[in-house]
């Protein structure tokens, strides 16, 4: 009786620490999950979200009212001297940095919540219709995740993990097995929202008009482009696919819009 | 309760110090900070070099250190291994093997007592043994950069005597199960070396995640406190910065699991064990 009794209060004890401990380290795993995902360090009021994988590169890449940030898994990265970051002056249509170099640019900006911030001087990327020349841009690194942006954007990034109030809740509207993702929030007064997915040279888009009237400008429009269909139309909603060799004929679409 | 647990913690400390293990495991731990210590200085440079592939500016004598203490961890997470397989395996299969189980089992001593003295006493040998590599690390580190994160080298120094004391209840739950030492030992480095590594390797593979809640992987942050680089995956993490807060918790609490499950478990087994 008594060995039983021995038995029990070991047993007992092992559980009252063990399960506490489990539940602990169930959620801290929860938590380490969560910051392995790129979107953990964008904030959760942005206003376009997007995913690139170009050349084996992978980042995401995140617009606020008055920041913006790519975010770069380090993991994704092969060459730790960041040789992956010149690659992107590999495209046709970018500028002539093919000397980008961090090393030499790089420098200790200011300490924010307990992360380095470093400025780049003289910085130079061009990615998808999306330029910045000769400009100073801030970089900050957290588990393993650079997080590169104007100062707003790198702020922004810092306080959403600080505050635990981050894009997760935005995972599913990014399409990772895509070339390019993008997710737009906020695109002016006309549309409500506006997500687009490109694979090799296919587009399909879904846009969300706020107006009758601006769909059906847009619906005008688009059927007059070359290598564009509609794919559905519901309501305000519409689903359209389109060939990225076409695109610069997209470029059209808005002076129709605005010519109607 | 307490003076029966001293007079058997100090007998059995004395068996342990007096043993050839000890003295096998404090020649290794001797010859290993040698080395150690000799390619801290040879190749110091070595470190410089690597890190200056990043800006100069941003590389501080602070981050050198804990690249370099980051190091000497790496060879660190194993020696707990060892020094409890050595003293912690034998703990109990060696008491049915060695027929000493019947004179031990009529003492006037309960079980619990005499595992729990012989769980100290492994405890305390295996810290002296870590002790050396540990203190040798500091001074190297002090040495040849002038500089340790103190912070750093605490929170990795308290998270070994954690891992120490886990890893010495597995090996106890493991000698509990079996009455030949050999199995025993066996049995710890085949759990330890192969089953954890397997399962962390098929978990990489198909789920791109290192397993947490491994004591193997939960041991890496000795090293991981000073430089968050994780090379043992398919998708191995670097960064410069020491691990987070979390990451760290959830290795203690991992660490604490086995801990206490195992000398639960050990604890039960051994109250049940019959002297043969």
């Amino acid at each position: 009786m008594k060995v039983l009794f021995k038995r029990l209060i070991i047993l007992a004890i092992a559980i009252i620490i063990v399960v506490p401990a489990l539940y602990f380290a169930i959620n801290l795993q929860h938590s380490a999950q969560n910051e392995s995902n790129p979107l953990y360090y964008a904030p959760s009021d942005v206003n376009a979200l997007g995913y690139v994988n170009h050349n084996g590169t992978q980042f995401y890449i995140f617009a606020t009212h008055s920041g913006f940030g790519l975010i770069f898994d380090t993991s994704s990265i092969s060459s730790i001297n960041f040789s992956k970051f010149s690659s992107f002056n590999g495209m046709g249509n970018l500028n002539d940095s093919s000397n980008l170099s961090f090393k030499t640019n790089i420098s200790l900006y200011a300490n924010y919540n307990n992360y380095d911030i470093y400025s780049i001087r003289n910085l130079s990327i061009s990615l998808i219709g999306f330029s910045l020349s000769n400009q100073t841009l801030y970089l900050y690194e957290n588990n393993g995740f650079l997080i590169l942006g104007n100062l707003n954007g790198v702020y922004e990034s810092i306080n959403g993990t600080v505050r635990d109030s981050t894009a997760l809740g935005y995972s599913s509207d990014i399409n990772t097995s895509a070339n390019v993702s993008l997710a737009v929030f906020t695109a002016g007064s006309n549309i409500k929202s506006l997500y687009f997915n490109v694979s090799g040279n296919n587009l399909t888009g879904s846009i969300e008009f706020k107006n009758y009237t601006y769909e059906a400008y847009f619906l005008s429009a688009i059927i007059k482009l070359k290598g564009a269909s509609i794919l559905s139309i519901y309501d305000l909603n519409v689903k359209f696919k389109l060939n990225t060799n076409e695109l610069k004929s997209l470029l059209n679409i808005e002076g129709v819009i605005y010519a109607q | 309760m307490p003076n029966k647990f001293v007079v058997a913690f100090s007998y059995y400390f004395k068996n342990y110090y007096r043993s050839r293990s000890f003295y096998l495991m404090l020649s290794l731990i001797i010859l290993i900070s040698a080395i150690m210590s000799y390619f801290s200085f040879r190749y110091q440079g070595n470190i410089d070099t690597f890190l200056s592939r990043f800006d100069s500016k941003t590389i501080t004598t602070g981050l050198k250190s804990r690249a370099l203490d980051y190091i000497w961890s790496f060879v660190l997470v194993n020696i707990p291994v060892y020094a409890a397989v050595f003293f912690g395996s034998p703990s109990i299969s060696s008491e049915i093997e060695d027929r000493t189980a019947f004179h031990i089992f009529s003492l006037p001593v309960g079980r619990t007592t005499i595992l729990l003295a012989k769980y100290a006493a492994a405890y305390a040998a295996t810290i002296i043994i870590s002790l050396i590599y540990l203190i040798l690390e500091a001074i190297i580190t002090l040495k040849v950069y002038g500089n340790i994160d103190v912070s750093s080298y605490m929170l990795s120094f308290l998270i070994t005597l954690i891992f120490i004391a886990s890893i010495l209840a597995f090996t106890l739950f493991i000698s509990s199960v079996f009455n030949r030492n050999i199995y025993a030992y066996i049995t710890v480095l085949i759990i330890y070396f192969l089953v954890f590594d397997a399962i962390d390797v098929i978990t990489s593979l198909l789920y791109k995640l290192t397993s947490p809640f491994l004591l193997n992987n939960a041991a890496n942050i000795i090293m991981e406190v000073f430089i968050n680089v994780n090379l043992f995956s398919f998708s191995p993490t670097i960064s410069l910065s020491p691990a987070s807060a979390s990451e760290v918790l959830l290795a203690v609490a991992v660490m604490l699991i086995y801990l206490v499950s195992s000398l639960a478990i050990a604890l039960v087994m051994f109250e049940n064990k019959e002297a043969k």
